[in-house]
């Protein structure tokens, strides 16, 4: 699903049976080498932004229920960095407490990757969201970060600035308290209880995780906002809320979650672009600006 | 939304594309947004459109403008073989075509590439820091013609 929705065009019908096939071939393989099978999901990035977290836990973990099915011994769980320091804390605790849940018979591990959209485009900037993921990815506990650099607004980086991009990681994931603030435990009970709505809704299509996923999307319980893919319904929509600066839904189309209670955002068709746009570079703009990278720093 | 083609009170088609090698899509949703909201009806191909698949799409859609936007910094590599596959199909006129986004890796080579593009047929380039103001001006004066019935001329 994960690689699937955002890059190519074959349907998830014919996708899903050449995982399993695949999965079994290699489950099978290591079991007569005596070797270890570890996979990652890339569920917790799909379109890489703007998807609120919940989706994200949702299909990283049923991802990981289809692999260790097939008898994958060891999964990666991702997550996506987003736009919301407390959001991100949040996303990573839902992750675990579901894991301890859901996947507590194999060998799980969660990887935090840094924001994948719009980047700053000023050294400060950049520098600031780097070292925030490195300090959500420590706080929420993930076991491996992937870093951005100072280059990623504007073309591949050099090996010194990705040596320097994971000092600076080091630095902030080392320098980073333990404290989770109030509102990163909201958000975590939040997202846990909307991604668990969404696992059970999906399980409960079929016995067979790789069939319930296919259901899922054929009848819109998953459904990717912005998601091209003709087996993506594409009725859900979510925006970077203005207030709190967090990823939410604006429109959850048939998810099995509560509709939102920020449909005001998109109050008439003509500020849809805009919107979209605004939401599309808040990141950027919120680190570019000087001062609330500077405050970013300083206070978290 | 306005109804932009007068004779028959349908809102003008445009296809929104990319490059076969270009796996971004939050540009082509931008340019969707933008001609929805100027009254096109748009059908997005999504990433990694398959020359093949575009120029199928214009031949049977018979749309009023043709984007393609591309940010992966090759564009301007391979938007001429992607021209060649229209040309192919005999559907390279059937419709203005105008290309968008960050077409090169350096920033100094635009300039030529554009020329080459414009020489190759599009008929507009949008890209540099102005692009989506030059797009929506460029939509604007469309849209113009387009309510004047004038779709064949836009731009060309």
């Amino acid at each position: 699903v994960s690689y699937n929705l955002p890059y190519s065009r074959a349907s998830l019908g014919k996708t899903v049976p050449a995982w399993r096939e695949a999965a079994d071939f290699w489950a099978r393989s290591a079991d007569r080498n005596r070797t270890q099978t570890h996979i990652e999901t890339f569920g917790g990035a799909l379109l890489g932004q703007l998807c609120p977290p919940s989706l994200l836990v949702a299909v990283s973990t049923l991802e990981a229920l289809f692999f260790a099915a097939r008898g994958i011994q060891g999964v990666s769980l991702s997550l996506a960095q987003g736009s919301s320091f407390d959001q991100d804390v949040g996303a990573l605790i839902a992750m675990d407490r579901i894991i301890d849940r859901r996947l507590a018979t194999i060998d799980t591990h969660k990887v935090f990757y840094t924001f994948m959209g719009q980047f700053p485009v000023t050294p400060v900037g950049a520098e600031a969201l780097i070292r925030a993921s490195a300090r959500i990815a420590a706080i929420g506990g993930a076991e491996r970060l992937i870093v951005k650099t100072a280059a990623e607004a504007r073309g591949i980086p050099t090996v010194e600035e990705n040596v320097t991009a994971l000092g600076w990681a080091r630095e902030s994931a080392d320098e980073s308290q333990a404290a989770i603030s109030a509102d990163a435990q909201a958000w975590a009970d939040c997202i846990e209880a909307e991604a668990e709505c969404m696992i059970e809704a999906v399980l409960n299509l079929s016995p067979d995780v790789g069939d319930a996923l296919i259901g899922a999307f054929a009848s819109g319980l998953l459904d990717v906002p912005y998601c091209m893919h003709p087996d993506n319904r594409g009725q859900t929509r979510a925006t970077v809320d203005p207030q709190s600066g967090a990823v939410v839904w604006t429109c959850t189309g048939a998810l099995p979650i509560a509709a939102p209670k920020t449909v005001r955002l998109f109050a008439t068709e003509a500020e849809k672009s805009a919107q979209f746009e605004r939401a599309i570079e808040a990141v950027r703009r919120l680190y570019d600006d000087a001062q609330n990278s500077h405050e970013i720093m300083e206070t978290e | 939304m306005k109804k932009l083609n007068i004779e028959t009170g349908m809102a003008p088609l445009a296809i929104v594309a990319t490059t076969p090698d270009d796996s971004h899509g939050w540009n082509l949703i931008g340019v969707t947004m933008r001609l929805e909201e100027r009254g096109f009806a748009v059908e997005n191909l999504g990433p990694c459109t398959p020359s093949d698949l575009l120029a199928q799409r214009i031949r049977d859609k018979r749309p009023s403008l043709v984007v393609l936007s591309s940010v992966n910094g090759h564009g301007a590599l391979s938007l001429p073989s992607v021209l060649e596959t229209l040309e192919q199909y005999q559907v390279r006129r059937l419709a203005p075509i105008v290309v968008g986004g960050l077409l090169t890796t350096n920033p100094a080579l635009l300039p030529d590439a554009a020329i080459q593009l414009r020489q190759a047929g599009i008929a507009a380039v949008f890209a540099g820091d102005d692009a989506w103001t030059e797009f929506d001006r460029f939509l604007a004066e469309c849209c113009g013609n387009l309510e004047s019935n004038e779709a064949c001329c836009l731009g060309i």
